[in-house]
């Protein structure tokens, strides 16, 4: 055998006896630079920039889920280098205990995490185009395939990667010098066995967390609403804060886990284990923290897409008529022998051909806001809004149902399964006016009636209608049309031509789903601009048609049942691939900080269980004590965090309209069948910990 | 060789202060083989820590040859830890990656001393120790007594001037716990080495020339081997039990 004869030979040699923790540090930081540079190419890519247009709400979202991917890997690489360091203190406190200088171990260290650092970064610096092109192309084949969805790289996604590296090496310079910086020898050699236990806490600490995590919850989200409604002032900017009582909760019901299990029933049974886990508490609270709040972000991301499609699948499904659209008065829209001519080109026989007209009316309510100075504003107002509206006769023809709307009254047209909750501001209409020649008219709520296709219009009485209608002119009048065909699934090439005619033939109606000329009426009578104008996120653009966000904020958008079914994979394309890897990104991250944490409470915990062996514990028992400590790293965390954000959805879903629509039961349901699949993956990482640490302690 | 004077160590815990060391004086001649033993608390531990260069004494001075060790900066000291004083501790502190002869080497390529006789060092230390035999094998592969006979190698491979040891039998059976004394006996006999030794182990201490006794912070008593171990050993239990009772007794 060849003696090493340097310092540097010395440790190229503990090096090469410890390549385990290298590879598992390098490997952490690869993963990380991967995930997050091909995520950030992907989402830099002009088809995602194209599909998802600046300023939108979508592109936000995306963004947000983007941030959260990052601090997940943060964590996930900063945990992976504090247990590289850890590994390393015992070999440095020997090596400064015999002699070698900081500075000459620094030079050491450093250049070993240079190495790790350089190599796994342009590692994942390098497969992320290859990942992202790969995982699109795979999407594209598995799951929805269109012109749109051709990758293009943006070089722009390098900079995230390159940044992202540039934390990652920062991170494991500072954590290195920091670690050589540490003027005691003693600290750094007893650092990798060294105990954190963790106090005792009395039996109300759990409970006190769980109250604190319901408190933190619901009155993180309930906060703005009793503020708006019940206080009347505007919600206080530390409101989001109330969530943080969530996290202490969550702090302190683990802290109480740990140290006592899930009571003392079985105290002296499981005395081995808990004091075992206590011994080691602190940093494995910690951990298990993140791995909760980590299983909580990425069911977040997880959740989003099923909730979206979902909720939109319903909604076409409640649609009555194959197409419908409806345009202003004073724009050349095509007319029934035009859309018949036009789908006979494709082949397709339009059928129940039906169209009606619209007038545009102004409302009146309450503007309800708040003050600069936070005081809340609840002012009358004539003309607050504008709407639309039908002639009961009109309904009866494009419904077929039967309503009879009494002088004086109106009737609101809603979905099934929306609640009362959500109208209640449209049922509180006094006063119609024509926005031309400012004759008004006194009104009161009828009733409502279910027809999805009209969402949100209103039906007056025919001779209300009619006086109303009296001197409107054509801007403020509408033309709906609705009508089946004979092959909704075959007619999807004409229902492009349509949505693309519709949009060429519009010269007036470039706006958002929410533009109200009685707004900036408004907004003009106080000498100011109407945001809806001048606002860049409020514009619409033309030429991004194919984009999710023009299909969803176009305020003329048709109801097109072939396109909304086909393109609905299409819209959700962008965001569901995003989601889909944030959500990798996090579990990923759960999984290895699980893992390494239960690896490293077996190998701190090796000299108990050769006692425990020595005292009589046969193996049966010392398996019991390993897998009650290894599920509860696994098992706890990631339920909280499940539990925890699938609450807060269906407390969101909930809050929305008062009740659970049943598109949103759909995608919860959805989510419960992803929290089962996801739940079987970690469980199974949970028995290949559990065989790892049984074959580390030789049971 | 090794002088301590009047030195006082202390430790902040929150607002609290211990005062762990409360002004100990004694030496330690060329060639001498001593030891400190003590009740848990007494400061055996800590003065060890002092005298190795690991943490620093408040005041009072500890003098290693000509050298005022707290004048020192961190990389005089680092020099001192390396070419002046040797270390065996009750764990062996070896390092796993390396072979018994790598370990054994280490403070030589520590201090770039890796001359044509570093090898022939090591080996001549094998040799007197008896672990020739496993000289290729990895600290997993040897037993308790095996290990720390590399680590005492390890300790006098730079010629220090003094091998500073803490509780070096305390993880060995009795028959290991003899070869290790017999191994300072040896290093103290053919090499000359001058041996501090800090021990609960009133059977090992009954070795040394001397043995200081530490209660509180301050140095109790020293006693002097006249000879007869066996004696001593009667001596030391004798004045143990006088200063702390029945418990400590080893």
């Amino acid at each position: 055998m060849e003696a090493v004869k340097s310092l540097s030979g010395v440790y190229g040699t503990l090096r090469r006896k410890n390549l385990k923790q290298y590879l598992l540090l390098a490997g952490c930081v690869f993963f990380s630079v991967l995930l997050i540079t091909s995520l950030a190419v992907m989402i830099q890519s002009n088809t995602v920039q194209t599909i998802l247009p600046e300023g939108g709400d979508s592109r936000k979202q995306m963004y947000a889920v983007f941030a959260l991917a990052i601090v997940g890997c943060g964590i996930f690489t900063t945990y992976a280098s504090s247990l590289f360091f850890r590994s390393k203190s015992r070999e440095s406190g020997i090596l400064m205990a015999l002699g070698t200088t900081k500075r000459r171990l620094g030079g050491l260290l450093l250049g070993d995490v240079a190495l790790i650092a350089l190599v796994s970064t342009l590692g994942g610096l390098l497969l992320a185009t290859p990942l992202a092109a790969g995982l699109w192309q795979i999407f594209r084949l598995l799951v929805v395939d269109t012109a749109e969805m051709a990758f293009s790289i943006s070089g722009s996604g390098y900079l995230w990667g390159i940044a992202f590296s540039v934390f990652c090496l920062a991170m494991l310079f500072l954590m290195a010098l920091r670690f050589v910086r540490r003027s005691n020898i003693i600290d750094v050699v007893n650092e990798q066995r060294k105990s954190e236990p963790i106090r005792d806490v009395k039996s109300w600490y759990g409970w006190c967390g769980i109250a604190l995590m319901l408190a933190g919850g619901f009155g993180g989200y309930f906060l703005p609403t009793f503020c708006v409604r019940v206080l009347k002032v505007f919600p206080p900017f530390w409101g989001g804060a109330v969530y943080g009582l969530a996290v202490i909760g969550l702090y302190m019901l683990l802290v109480y886990v740990v140290v006592h299990g899930f009571g003392r029933k079985n105290y002296y049974k499981n005395i081995i284990t808990h004091s075992m886990m206590k011994f080691q508490g602190r940093q494995t609270v910690r951990n298990m923290c993140v791995i909760a709040m980590l299983t909580a972000g990425a069911y977040f991301a997880l959740f989003y897409l099923p909730m979206l499609t979902a909720g939109s699948l319903y909604t076409v499904s409640q649609y009555e008529k194959d197409y419908s659209f409806h345009m202003r008065a004073d724009e050349d829209m095509p007319g029934r022998d035009e859309i018949t001519e036009m789908a006979a080109g494709d082949g397709i026989a339009v059928l129940n051909y039906n169209e009606a007209a619209v007038l545009t009316l102004a409302t009146d309510g309450y503007d309800r806001d708040f003050a600069d100075d936070g005081s809340y504003i609840n002012e009358y107002n004539e003309l607050i809004a504008e709407e639309n509206f039908l002639s009961e006769s009109d309904f009866r023809r494009l419904s077929g149902q039967e309503l009879d709307v009494a002088p004086g009254g109106y009737a609101i047209i809603r979905s099934a399964g929306d609640t009362d909750s959500v109208y209640s501001y449209i049922t509180e209409l006094t006063l119609l006016t024509n926005p031309v020649t400012m004759e008004a008219l006194p009104t009161a709520y009828q009733e409502s009636v279910v027809y999805p296709q009209l969402y949100h219009w209103f039906v007056l009485d025919d001779g209300d209608y009619a006086a109303l209608a009296r001197g409107l002119t054509d801007d403020w009048r509408e033309r709906y049309v609705q009508f089946d065909v004979d092959d909704v699934d075959g007619s999807y090439p004409f229902a492009k031509r349509l949505q693309n005619e519709l949009i060429d033939r519009s010269k007036y109606s470039a706006v958002f789903e929410n533009y109200d000329r009685m707004e900036k009426r408004a907004a003009n009578l106080k000498g100011e601009e109407y945001r809806g104008d001048v606002a860049p996120e409020l514009q619409v653009d033309y030429s991004q048609r194919d984009s999710s966000d023009f299909y969803r904020y176009w305020k003329y958008t048709p109801k097109i049942r072939v396109i909304e079914k086909n393109d609905m994979l299409r819209n959700s394309a962008v965001y569901l691939m995003i989601f889909a890897f944030v959500a990798i990104v996090c579990f990923a991250a759960i999984l290895v900080i699980a893992y390494t944490r239960c690896m490293t409470i077996a190998l701190n915990n090796r000299q108990v269980y050769d006692d425990l062996a020595h005292l009589g514990a046969n193996r049966a028992y010392l398996y019991r004590s390993v897998r009650q400590q290894i599920s509860k790293v696994f098992a706890v965390p990631v339920t909280i965090g499940t539990v925890a954000i699938f609450a807060l959805f269906t407390l969101i879903m909930f809050g929305n309209s008062g009740a659970i629509e049943p598109g949103e039961l759909l995608g919860l349901g959805i989510d419960v069948g992803l929290i089962a699949a996801i739940s079987l993956l970690v469980w199974g990482v949970y028995r290949f910990t559990l065989k790892k640490v049984c074959r580390a302690l030789g049971i | 060789m090794l002088n301590i004077d009047n030195l006082h160590k202390s430790y902040q815990v929150g607002s609290q202060k211990y005062e762990v060391l409360k002004g100990v004086t004694f030496s330690v001649k060329r060639g001498e083989f001593v030891a400190v033993m003590g009740p848990s608390g007494s400061g055996k531990t800590t003065l060890l820590n002092c005298i190795s260069c690991y943490i620093p004494s408040d005041s009072g001075s500890i003098t290693l040859g000509d050298i005022e060790l707290a004048r020192l900066g961190e990389e005089e000291l680092a020099k001192v830890r390396n070419k002046k004083l040797g270390f065996v501790f009750q764990d062996f502190m070896l390092l796993d990656g390396l072979s018994v002869r790598d370990n054994i080497m280490l403070p030589r390529i520590i201090g770039g001393k890796v001359g044509g006789d570093m090898l022939e060092s090591a080996d001549r230390l094998c040799q007197i120790f008896g672990i020739s035999h496993i000289r290729d094998k990895y600290p997993a592969e040897l037993s308790g007594g095996e290990r720390q006979r590399t680590a005492v190698a390890r300790a006098l491979i730079n010629n220090p001037l003094v091998i500073l040891a803490d509780e070096p039998t305390g993880n060995l059976d009795s028959k290991s716990s003899r070869a290790v004394i017999d191994t300072f006996g040896e290093a103290k006999n053919s090499l000359g080495a001058t041996i501090f030794m800090v021990t609960h182990d009133s059977y090992a201490a009954s070795f040394c020339d001397r043995v200081v006794i530490m209660k509180d912070g301050v140095v109790h008593s020293i006693l002097e081997n006249s000879g007869d171990r066996r004696a001593f050993q009667d001596a030391l239990l004798d004045g143990i039990r006088a200063m702390s009772g029945e418990e400590e007794v080893a």
